[in-house]
Formats: structure tokens, sequence, C-alpha cells
């Protein structure tokens, strides 16, 4: 019976109950004045915790969660430009690490004992020459290059954040 | 003013729009908070793992299709981080278990009746088993039904029924143990 008794109440403060089950706690509450004080007291119970606030938290956490959204925002940007410089760098290093390979003077095709396969020889090798040069010219503009656009683009992320805080400032004021 | 909806606070995030979930944030900071107290137990760690969740809600957010409500989903990743966070620190690893397997023997109160402030309510529940603690406050505070809840736990909707019961009928023992129904006479 107790346990029906249970049962009954928690529908009843949950609004669940059907016909018969009300009916059937309307007699149980006949016979006991104990059980009558319980209902009361679980109803006081369940309207208390009604009155049940939420604990609150400081404001300030907005601020911090913001604050790490950006910085992650920010280590990511940073990966995909350093991630993308070094894709180019190493496209534009790809020639120089294939050509020192190409050893002319072991390759049979042009180990020919005649005029035509020594003057061919010859601009080969001018040619690799011609090359390796580019390559190294490639890098050393590259070397500059890189460090340029990285303060430009450094200074373009200043330059948007003031903008953004000088923005902020204005809407406050 | 009319108050912005989550879908078009979420939609705005998307765009780019990082004050639209800082409203996201103001608006569900509290309720996350106080799911995490009731689970953790301690403010500071509360604080650190409320952080990640919205941080994770954030990286996420293109995930969430609108098939529940925004806040159904947010309680899960709120809930599943306090979860991992007690796991890591092998806190109060019985609790866990203990929610896991459905054990629902009675509830222990400690006698916080005699404090004499409006906020002694808030400090039993708090320290409620945090099954317990978990599900007055998904239902009596942030209002979810038995059936988001369980959704949102993990549990079957008969033991948040059980657990949500259990819970009630303590704080009733508490009631008349202390003759609280004569004073509201």
């Amino acid at each position: 019976m107790k346990e029906k008794f249970e049962v009954l109440i928690n529908k009843y403060v949950d609004k669940e109950l059907t016909k018969s089950e009300k009916e059937e706690l309307e007699k149980i509450m006949e016979k006991s004045s104990k059980l009558r004080n319980e209902l009361k007291a679980h109803i006081y119970a369940h309207r208390m915790l009604l009155t049940l606030e939420a604990t609150e938290i400081s404001e300030n956490i907005t601020k911090e969660i913001i604050r790490k959204i950006k910085k992650n925002k920010r280590v990511k940007s940073d990966l995909v430009f350093f991630f993308s410089m070094l894709f180019i760098l190493l496209l534009l290093l790809l020639p120089a690490l294939f050509i020192p390979h190409l050893n002319i003077s072991n390759n049979e095709l042009f180990n020919i004992n005649t005029i035509r396969g020594f003057k061919l020889l010859q601009i080969f090798s001018s040619t690799k020459k011609y090359f390796l040069e580019l390559v190294l010219n490639r890098i050393t503009i590259l070397g500059l290059i890189v460090p340029i656009l990285y303060l430009l683009y450094e200074n373009l992320i200043i330059i948007t954040r003031l903008k953004k805080l000088n923005s902020g400032k204005a809407i406050k004021h | 003013m009319e108050k912005v909806s989550d879908e078009i606070l979420i939609e705005k995030t998307l765009e780019g729009d990082i004050k639209a979930f800082e409203k996201l944030i103001n608006r569900y900071r509290n309720k996350g908070y106080g799911l995490l107290l009731n689970m953790l137990k301690n403010k500071m760690d509360a604080e650190e793992v409320l952080q990640d969740a919205f941080l994770k809600v954030y990286k996420n957010l293109k995930t969430f299709r609108g098939n529940s409500k925004f806040s159904t989903w947010f309680y899960k990743i709120v809930y599943n981080s306090g979860l991992s966070f007690l796991k890591t620190k092998r806190r109060k690893e019985e609790n866990i278990t203990d929610s896991l397997e459905g054990n629902h023997d009675g509830v222990i109160f400690p006698d916080f009746s005699i404090l004499n402030d409006n906020k002694w309510l808030n400090r039993v529940v708090e320290q409620l088993p945090f099954k317990n603690a978990l599900v007055i406050n998904l239902f009596y505070i942030d209002e979810l039904s038995i059936k988001e809840i369980s959704e949102i736990t993990g549990y079957s909707q008969e033991n948040v029924k059980v657990l949500l019961y259990r819970s009630r009928k303590a704080l009733r023992e508490i009631i008349l143990k202390n003759n609280y129904l004569e004073e509201i006479k």
C-alpha cells in the first residue's frame, strides 16, 4: 500500500492521475490521517522545488570563453598561413631537389665521343647550371619575400583588430 | 524587446557573428553551470568544464541539425563534458558507476534545514548524489520534460522518474521532521 501511495502522490503532483487512480488515492486518504499529512508535505516539497533558482555564474565567464574562441581562431589561421607558406616553399624548392641528381656525365645517352655529343653535353650542363642559378636566386628572393609578406600579414591583423576595438569603443560610448 | 530565438543566434554565429554566440552563452551559462555544479560539487571545476563545453558547442555548432531543441543538444554536451571530467579525474567513482548502473537506493540528505537563509534548498540539492541533483536541476530549474532528461542523461524514463520521486520523498521527510507544515498553516 505504501509503495502504491508513493506512486500515486507523485502522479498527483505531476498531474498524471487517471480517474480511477484519483479515486484510489482519495480512498487511501480517507483511511489515514498520517498519509494525508504526507501528501501535504509532498505537495509542499514539490512547490519548494519549483521555487529553486539557477545558481548564477560570474558574467566574466562569457568574456573568457569569447577570448578563448578568438585565440583558437588566431592559432588556426596562423597554422593555415604557416602550412601554405611551407607548401609554396616546397613547390619552389622542388626543381632544386631534382636537378642536382641529373648527373649528365654518367648518363650513357650523352656519353658519346662525337662533336655533336660533346656539344649536346655542353648545352645540357650549361642548362643545368642556369637552372641551378635560377633556383638559388629564387630561394634568395623567397627568403626576402616571405618575411616581408609575413610582416605585412601581421600588420594587417593588427590594423583589423584596432579597427574592431575602436568600433567597439564607439558603440559603448 | 523581443527575444531572439536560439535558431537565429545559431545561424548568425555560423555566419561568423561572434556577438550572437555571446548572447547564446549569456542565455545558457547559468543553466550549464547549475548542472555542472550538481555533478561536480566544486565551483572551480564546474567553471572550467563549462568553458570547455561552450568551446565544444562553438566548434560543433555546424553539426547541430535542429532535430532536437538546442537546449537539449547543449545539455547533452555539458553533461558529457562533466562526465568525462569526472572519469578523467577519477573523482566520485562510486557515484558515476552507481548512476550508470541505475542503482536508486534511498537518498540521505544532510539536515540543512537548520540554516537560517532562503538558500537552504539549493544547498540541500547541491549535497545530493549527482544523479539526483542532476534530475532535480533539469526538471525544476530548466523545466525539461522526463523524455528530454532521459535523452540528455541516457537514463531510462522510468529511472528519471524514480530519481525524481526519491528526491521529493527525501525533501518531504525533511519537511515533516522539522514541522514545516505547521509553520505554513
